[in-house]
């Protein structure tokens, strides 16, 4: 009985949101200025590899301006997320849905499938955005495209439930914004500096490179499974290796990851309790 | 229905809410009373499970919350203090959204019925932003009694209602309360408690200091009682038998009135009529003055006198 309570709650909550959220101008937005920055690297990209080559080499063009659109979907998800129990909390409407038949797991659930929810609205407009990207410039619409778009439902709930957890940690909401950005920043440099350091040569690196090498690489033994972006990374380099594989673990480990901080999220939530 | 057993809640060394142990029978209106910082927020916050007790139980249907969580909230009404509420929503759609939550059915009749008792219905499409704290207060009752729950908890019910205001939530109170719901009002204006409670608590400093009926509160703080006889024309030897009889403690003449205190043992307001008129006296009235709550309340926490025995309410 009460699991069947609980299921009601997170629907009850999830359709609260996404109505609010659909209703608002802020995702159409933040929509908006994604696409506009995935077709300026998709034409750019396409205009330099002509004026490079002569001809458009390039087996699959709008995968990277696809990937860059997710990923910034998906960050802006997380962002919301990390701001939504916390001012939930701020605002005291956290309080009173605790009066009625709302828990910690409900609650959490409900504020994560809102996200997750909102992030199919975003696919879908991303799919109807990208076909007519494909429609109006011949570029065909390859199978990566459903790859990546399929894979990157998992790779945003994990930045849903990182931003969540952070959420949950925090008091304020300016502190769980800038805690957002600042560590999904951090993990992102971390990321690009690790690949580019070990992609220097042995015979290149000086003594003291060799130890940065070394201690980067250890850090990233830990940071890769705590980073939402580099789970993200991980599951789009798996989809451009055309790995099944990658693609699966990709999936597996987001699902995990998503569990492990939502219980994570749940049980700091009961720590902290309901009131402002 | 709502039952607490030696709750305790403490914050390193300082304890908001000492081993309290509260009895409220179904169909009751109780009056939790306390000045500020007293606890009964905290108390309240242990009713509903928004903050864990340091020690002891909270029984609410018989059952504690973690035995049956969903099935208690589902039964509880409760209105805050202060209103949180979606201010970007329409009354209509903020009862709605409770309404789904808590599976009311028919809710758009419902919705209709609670807001026509709050006198809100004609409001019901402007948003909550516009509404003035009255409006969200009584919006707040109307989200309470939504569901039509058997147990409502109200923290300040009216404490920020005009007149109008109160007398309507005092009435819609007492028509709940005939219904069957068993009440539970933390609040500081007193003269509302007074008027509408059966029995009341009075906190202080984390502890339950009393807890009674109006009538038994009043009586076991009172030594003397006061009667005010108001006669045809006030004699020497009206006075001197009044003062004369063993129960009467003084007695005071002002013009053709006299102001007679007796001790509080037994009612002797017979005895002190017949001795007027054996002394040739005519009694136009007389009435007996009764303590306030505010009397009492300030008498209870001034003194912070603790009139709970080990098993309850004192004798």
């Amino acid at each position: 009985m009460s699991v069947s309570y609980r299921m009601h709650a997170i629907k009850v909550a999830a359709k609260r949101e996404i109505r609010s959220t659909l209703y608002g101008v802020g995702l159409y937005v933040v929509l908006s200025l994604i696409f506009l920055a995935a077709s300026y690297v998709f034409v750019n990209s396409t205009l330099r590899l002509v004026a490079d080559a002569g001809i458009l080499a390039h087996a699959n063009p709008i995968t990277s301006p696809l990937f860059i659109s997710m990923g910034l979907a998906a960050a802006y998800l997380g962002l919301c997320s990390s701001l939504a129990i916390a001012r939930d909390r701020d605002l005291g409407t956290m309080e009173v849905l605790f009066y009625g038949p709302v828990d910690a797991v409900s609650y959490i659930l409900g504020k994560y499938f809102h996200q997750l929810l909102v992030y199919l609205v975003v696919l879908l407009f991303s799919l109807v955005n990208f076909w007519g990207v494909s429609l109006a410039t011949n570029v065909g619409f390859s199978s990566d495209i459903v790859g990546i778009m399929l894979l990157s439902i998992f790779l945003t709930s994990c930045m849903v439930s990182f931003g969540i957890l952070l959420s949950v940690s925090s008091r304020r909401m300016i502190v769980s914004v800038v805690l957002f950005l600042g560590l999904v920043l951090f993990f992102l440099i971390f990321s690009v500096v690790h690949s580019w350091v070990m992609g220097i040569a042995g015979q290149n690196l000086t003594t003291t490179m060799v130890y940065v090498r070394v201690i980067l690489d250890n850090a990233n033994q830990f940071i890769k499974w705590i980073s939402p972006v580099d789970y993200y990374l991980r599951g789009m380099n798996a989809v451009f290796r055309k790995d099944p594989s990658g693609y699966a673990v990709s999936v597996i480990s987001s699902l995990v990851y998503t569990g492990v901080l939502l219980a994570l999220s749940v049980w700091m939530f009961k720590r902290k309790g309901v009131r402002r | 229905m709502i039952e607490t057993v030696r709750l305790t809640k403490r914050y390193g060394d300082l304890t908001a809410v000492s081993s309290l142990s509260l009895h409220v029978e179904k169909g009751e209106i109780y009056g939790f009373l306390g000045p500020n910082g007293a606890g009964k927020t905290t108390t309240i916050m242990m009713l509903l499970g928004l903050l864990p007790p340091t020690e002891g139980e909270v029984k609410l249907f018989g059952k504690s919350l973690s035995e049956d969580y969903f099935n208690i909230k589902r039964r509880i009404g409760v209105l805050s203090e202060v209103q949180y509420l979606y201010e970007e929503m329409t009354a209509l759609e903020y009862l709605r959204f409770f309404g789904e939550l808590y599976q009311v059915e028919n809710v758009d009749e419902r919705i209709k019925q609670v807001l026509g008792q709050v006198n809100l219905y004609d409001r019901r499409n402007e948003l909550l932003k516009g509404y003035s704290k009255g409006m969200k207060q009584k919006l707040g009752l109307a989200r309470a009694l939504l569901h039509d729950p058997e147990i409502l908890i109200l923290d300040e019910p009216v404490s920020s209602l005009d007149p109008y205001g109160i007398k309507e939530v005092r009435d819609i109170l007492m028509e709940e309360n005939q219904k069957g719901k068993t009440i539970f009002i933390s609040s500081h204006i007193l003269s509302e408690i007074e008027r509408t409670c059966h029995r009341v608590g009075i906190m202080n400093r984390g502890r339950l200091l009393a807890e009674d009926t109006m009538a038994d509160l009043k009586r076991r703080l009172m030594e003397e009682v006061e009667l005010v006889l108001e006669l045809e024309a006030v004699t020497d030897t009206i006075v001197s038998g009044l003062r004369e009889l063993p129960f009467v403690v003084s007695v005071e003449a002002h013009g053709n009135r006299l102001t007679v205190k007796t001790k509080a043992d037994k009612d002797y307001r017979g005895q002190i009529s017949s001795t007027v008129s054996a002394k040739g006296g005519v009694v136009l009235g007389l009435r007996r003055h009764e303590m306030s709550l505010e009397e009492a309340f300030v008498t209870i926490t001034e003194n912070n006198l603790f009139l709970l025995t080990k098993e309850g309410p004192a004798a």
